[in-house]
Parts: C-alpha cells; structure tokens; sequence
C-alpha cells in the first residue's frame, strides 16, 4: 500500500489526543474509559481530526470506536481515498 | 387558531400548492440536499404502502431508531400516511455506548408495544435480539422495500393518536406522551401565531429529529405553514458549531431554537476569523428553551455575533414540554431578553421572589419567559391546588387543547399528571404581571435547613469556580433515610477541566463559594473526570441518574477518581440535625414558611 501507513497515522493521532486531553496517551487508550469524553467533547476531538487530515469521518462510525487504535483504523481507509 | 387536519393531510396540503422552492434541505457532512414538499409528499405515500405490505393494522406503532434524517422524515410522515402512530427512538450515540442503549431500546418498544422497528443496518445488528413480543419486524429502510409503490392516504381525525413522544427522562424512565392530531394542529396554530411566523419565514435547526422541538417546532410547524426549513445534523452542529450560524446566514433563516448549551457552545468555540463570514441579519427568532435558560449565556452571545448583525431583539426565551405538545410559553417577540433580579433569600426560605436592585449581589436573575400562548391557560398553584399570589412559586400547570392524551397505556401515571383538565408540569415556577418565571423540577428542589434550592442555582454558582466545567455540575440532595449521616445532605457532582493536582483544595473552593454565595452547607463534593456524569439523548444531564448512581457507588466507580471527600461531614450531627424537623412539614418542600393565600375567586382552586 503507497499511501499513509498505520504507524505513522498513530503518531499523529497520538499527538493530536495528547494535546487535546493533557492526558498521557497509547494506542490503547480508552477513550471512553481513560479520557472520559462526553459527546460535546467527542465531537470537538473528531473536528480535530478532520480538519489535521482533510477526511469525515461519519457518525456511523462512532459506537464502533473505543480506542485509539480503533480510530486509527477507521482513519486509515479515509486518509489513503483522500489521498488517492 | 388551531390547524385542522392531520399531518399527512398538510404534507398533501402543501405539496399540492407545487411551489418547488418549499421543502426541507437536509444538511449532513456530505453537504446540503433539498426536497421540495411535493418529493416529501411522494415518499411518505412510498414509505407507507411498503409499512402497509408488512401487514399493519392502522394505529400499530412504529418505532423508529434512524440515523439519517431524510430516512427518518420519510419514515414518519409516511407512518402517518398510513394511519399508524410513529415512536421517534434516539439512534446510539456516542462511543461504546451499546450496551446501554440496548436497554433503553427494550424498554421503549415494550412500553410502545410497537410492532414494527424501522433502523439502520448498524442499529440492526444490535437490536435484532429484541425481536418478540408484539415487536414483530425488525426492519432496515432497505429491507422495508420502500419503491415507486404509493398507498393512498389514510384520513384522520383530530381525537386519533399521532404519534407517541417519549421523554428524555431527566427525572425518570422514558414515558410515552400521546398526542393526537388535535393537539399538534392546536400547538402548532398556538406558536405559529406567537411567533408571527409567516409564509416568508425560513427554519433552520440542528436539533435532534426524535425530540419535540427538533422534530414538531421544524418538521411539522413548516408541513403545517408550508414554509421551508434547513435541518442539520447535531453531529455537524456539535463538531462545529459555527455551522449553524453559516446555514443561517446563507439560507437567510428568519427562526431558529437551541437549548442553553447550543448559545454557550457558538460563543465559546466559534473562531473570529470564521465569524467574520457570517450574516444573522436574517434572524428575527432566536428561540432559546428546552433546559433553563441563563441571561450570562443570551449575553456573552449577542456580545459575540452582534458584530455580524445578530440583533439581541431577537432572543425569544421560551418554555414548553412534551406532554403540552411542544410549547407554553415565548417571552415577548421582538424584544430583547428581559430578566429580573430576585433574592435568593426569599425565594429559598419563603418561595417568594422579591425584586431586588440589579446590584445587590444577593440576588438571582432569571429569565421572563412571558405569557401563555393564547388559548392556552396556565396557572402556578400550591400543594392543595389553590393559585399562588404574583411572585410566589409553585407547579406550573396548564389547561388547553394541546395538553396531551395521556402517558400511553400508563394510566396511574397520566392520573397523576392530568388532574381536572389541568396538566400538572411538575415544573416550579412563578408568575409577575402574567409573565412566567421557571424556577426548577418539583422533584429536584433540595430542602435543607428549612430552606429550599433549586439545583440549577447551585450548579451555576459552583460553575463559576475555575477548574471546573461550565455546565457539568449536578447538585441534589439526600433524605434523612438515603443519608449515612442521620440528616439531610447536599450533595455537588462536578467534572473537572483537567485531572486536578489537589483536589482537596479545589472542592474546597467549591464549597466555600456556594457557601458565600447561597449561605449552603455542600456536605460532599465529588470532583469527577470529564463525560462522568449521565445525559439524556438530548445531552441534559440527568440529575435523578446521577443521584442514584452516586448512593449505588456508580460514579466513583464509572470516574475511577480517588473517592469522595466529606468535607463537611463533621457538621452533619449539630446544625443539621437540629434544622431536620422543621423541613417535615413542608408543603411540595418550600418549608413551614409557606405564606397563606388569600382565598379570592381569582386565586381559587383549579380543581
């Protein structure tokens, strides 16, 4: 695959969370869990992202994430189309 | 004025004019699509023959848990269409949230006894073990088979069940509000007409389509005046508020209503340089209800966006519930927000709401949330029933065609709610020359020391300590029975900014300025991480769920944080317990204190 690969997505993704929740993050992070974000706060952190990798990411895929590792996989797809 | 004819009956109504300009733009991260009322018209029609295939029986329920607002407009006008009664159900929200709403879904189809669930493939998967009972289908929109197929209009009659409203449930499980054709025809004349609202006007709203006023105030009201309206998504909305804002200023929307929280949100988060982009020249109803209203936020927003032609006349605060429809009461339109200063001291320890000056920093301000709309009547009455004097609080109730049906199949809780005719709100407030003032929930007044607080007052104060988040406190109080401690209690829930380094110093802080502010004694302040506290599907917090979780040890357990801190613990067996015999005669709970009314034929009982 030539496009952004899943490490380095991580990275930043990572960053961005760090950032975000003054927390110390992982790939394992719990979102839910360990950064105890509300709708309001999920919402502001999935702009961040969509506005730092130029993607949507769509409502639909929100029950299905948890961790960070879980939105670096959805990210991934995503960032490669826009890509292209 | 009431509407006559039921919702289909409009959608026909209106799509018959042939004005191809009028319909919905549905707006979602894709982008904006329209619909004009003629295409709306055809897919309720399409939607209803393929519900009709299925086998339903006119007035079957129809639950339906639809992500996409198209699909969900479609599927509940066409449910009308076909004469059976739509049940609008939140989809899952959130991360990881599943399991819970598993349960909620449950409980809504057997509380509807709905027999066919209309949802999303994702939903599907999820709740497809729900089947059983009288819930017989569970359907996505493309297994319902919806195509070109068109089934004829089913007539109804304004007595006929509309559709079922279940409440978010800020102080209880959800309850099914039955509301027939009649009472939306009725409510949506009554705001129509107090709005002004006229065939130029254009809706705009990212309200969620399964709640009130999302779902009556912009799908239907626009049906029924056949007056365009843009609907968001509130996923775009919370991810970037000034979305809103940009759909107003280019589709030149004349109305628009958010809770509290949507204010807050534009003025904290909107960015200058993406203001500057903006027009609100257009808006003439800026509506502000569903959860009390603060002056500070209606303030630091028109300070904000006044810049781009936000006119603070336009500010229309209102008030209303399911269980009247939608709304009661819009402060005048075309004013700006008027409030008033009253003391704290009298409205806690007398429930009266005496004016005092602007400055004196005893006191409270409140919004005038203005007059019943007409044709509706609504008065404050105390415990036995008999109307309070101006100023002094008490339940809302109301009297008029909207008032709902009742709770479906839930008689003992419709006993309790509709007494004589009159609504009984559960709702506290008071009135000043026919204006109405809300003061809080029946259910969540804390009375203490002989004194009553409404939560919202002791949330807003404790908000003001920096570290905490705006907005994410919850006070309630504790019997003598729920207490470990032998006296009432108080009790601060709060979510902190940041994980604090001392948190014994921040609660302290908390405590000290409710202290200074209200002259309130918090037994116990439990500092909590961000997204501990729980939420409706409309994003309240829930201040019943919190407390209960708080006495099942829930919160500490959901906020993994160190444990709870007494921190005035040690006073509980002297003051407290002196002050507890005095609350035991309380009417409602405003105290011993409650001053008697005269009794003239204009304060006589409602019933």
């Amino acid at each position: 695959m030539a496009g952004t690969d899943y490490e380095t997505l991580l990275a930043q993704t990572v960053e961005i969370i760090t950032s975000f929740s003054n927390q110390t993050v992982t790939e394992d992070t719990n979102l839910v869990a360990d950064l105890n974000l509300d709708s309001i706060g999920i919402a502001e952190l999935v702009a961040e992202m969509e506005d730092r990798f130029n993607v949507v990411i769509p409502m639909e895929r929100l029950p299905e994430i948890r961790s960070v590792r879980d939105i670096v996989v959805s990210l991934v797809p995503l960032v490669n189309q826009e890509r292209g | 004025m009431t509407s006559q004819g039921s919702i289909a009956e409009k959608l026909c109504d209106a799509a018959m004019k042939g004005d191809l300009r009028r319909g919905f733009t549905f707006v979602d991260e894709q982008g904006e699509t329209f619909y004009s009322f003629g295409e709306i018209a055809e897919w309720a029609a399409q939607y209803a023959a393929a519900m009709l295939r299925l086998g339903l029986r006119r007035g079957e329920r129809v639950a339906l848990a639809l992500p996409k607002s198209e699909e969900f407009v479609g599927a509940f006008l066409g449910a009308i269409h076909a004469g059976l009664v739509p049940v609008p159900m939140y989809p899952p929200q959130g991360l990881g949230k599943l399991g819970f709403y598993l349960e909620h879904a449950r409980h809504i189809l057997r509380a509807s006894q709905s027999t066919l669930l209309i949802t999303s493939a994702q939903v599907k998967t999820v709740l497809g073990s729900l089947i059983g009972g009288k819930t017989r289908f569970i359907r996505t929109v493309e297994g319902l088979g919806v195509d070109g197929t068109k089934a004829p209009l089913t007539r109804s009659n304004a007595d006929d069940p509309a559709f079922l409203q279940f409440t978010s449930g800020s102080t209880s499980r959800p309850k099914g509000v039955l509301l027939t054709h009649g009472n939306i025809g009725a409510n949506v004349g009554f705001f129509t007409e107090g709005l002004k609202a006229n065939r130029d006007d254009v809706g705009c709203s990212w309200l969620p389509l399964y709640h009130d006023m999302g779902l009556i105030g912009f799908v239907l009201a626009p049906i029924f005046n056949c007056t365009p309206a843009v609907l968001m998504s509130p996923y775009v909305f919370l991810k970037r508020p000034v979305e809103w804002l940009r759909r107003i200023s280019r589709h030149r929307a004349t109305i628009s209503f958010a809770p509290n929280f949507g204010y807050e949100l534009c003025a904290s988060r909107v960015r200058e340089r993406d203001r500057e982009a903006l027009d609100l020249s257009s808006w003439r109803v800026a509506g502000c209800g569903a959860e009390p209203i603060q002056a500070s936020t209606l303030e630091r927003f028109h300070a904000c966006f006044k810049s781009v032609g936000f006119d603070q006349k336009a500010f229309t605060a209102a008030y209303g519930l399911a269980e009247n429809t939608l709304a009661v009461c819009f402060s005048s339109v075309g004013t700006p927000p008027q409030s008033e200063r009253v003391s704290l001291h009298s409205l806690t320890s007398d429930g009266f709401a005496a004016p005092v000056d602007a400055d004196d920093p005893s006191g409270i301000k409140l919004v005038n949330c203005g007059r019943p709309l007409r044709g509706q009547e609504l008065a404050i009455v105390d415990g036995s029933g008999n109307r309070c004097a101006p100023r002094q609080v008490g339940e809302i109730v109301i009297r008029g065609p909207a008032v709902m049906r009742g709770y479906y199949n839930d008689s003992m809780a419709t006993a309790d709610a509709i007494k004589k005719g009159w609504l009984h709100t559960g709702d506290l407030g008071f009135l000043v020359d026919g204006e109405l003032f809300v003061c809080g929930r029946i259910k969540d007044l804390i009375i203490t020391a002989g004194r009553n607080y409404y939560p919202a007052d002791i949330e807003w104060i404790a908000s003001d300590v920096p570290g905490l988040r705006p907005g994410r406190v919850v006070a309630f109080g504790l019997t003598v029975a729920e207490s470990d401690e032998g006296a009432e209690r108080v009790v601060i829930c709060a979510e902190t900014k940041t994980r604090p380094l001392n948190r014994p110093a921040l609660a302290e802080q908390v405590a000290s300025h409710v202290l200074e502010a209200l002259g309130l004694r918090v037994s116990e302040i439990l500092l909590l991480d961000r997204g501990s506290l729980p939420r409706t599907s409309s994003g309240k917090l829930q201040r019943n769920k919190t407390r209960e979780l708080y006495l099942t040890g829930g919160l500490e357990t959901a906020s993994r944080n160190e444990g709870k801190l007494a921190l005035f613990g040690h006073l509980a067996g002297s003051q407290w317990g002196f002050f507890k015999s005095r609350v035991n005669s309380a009417i409602f709970g405003w105290g011993p204190r409650l001053k008697p009314q005269p009794d003239d034929s204009q304060n006589g009982p409602v019933h």
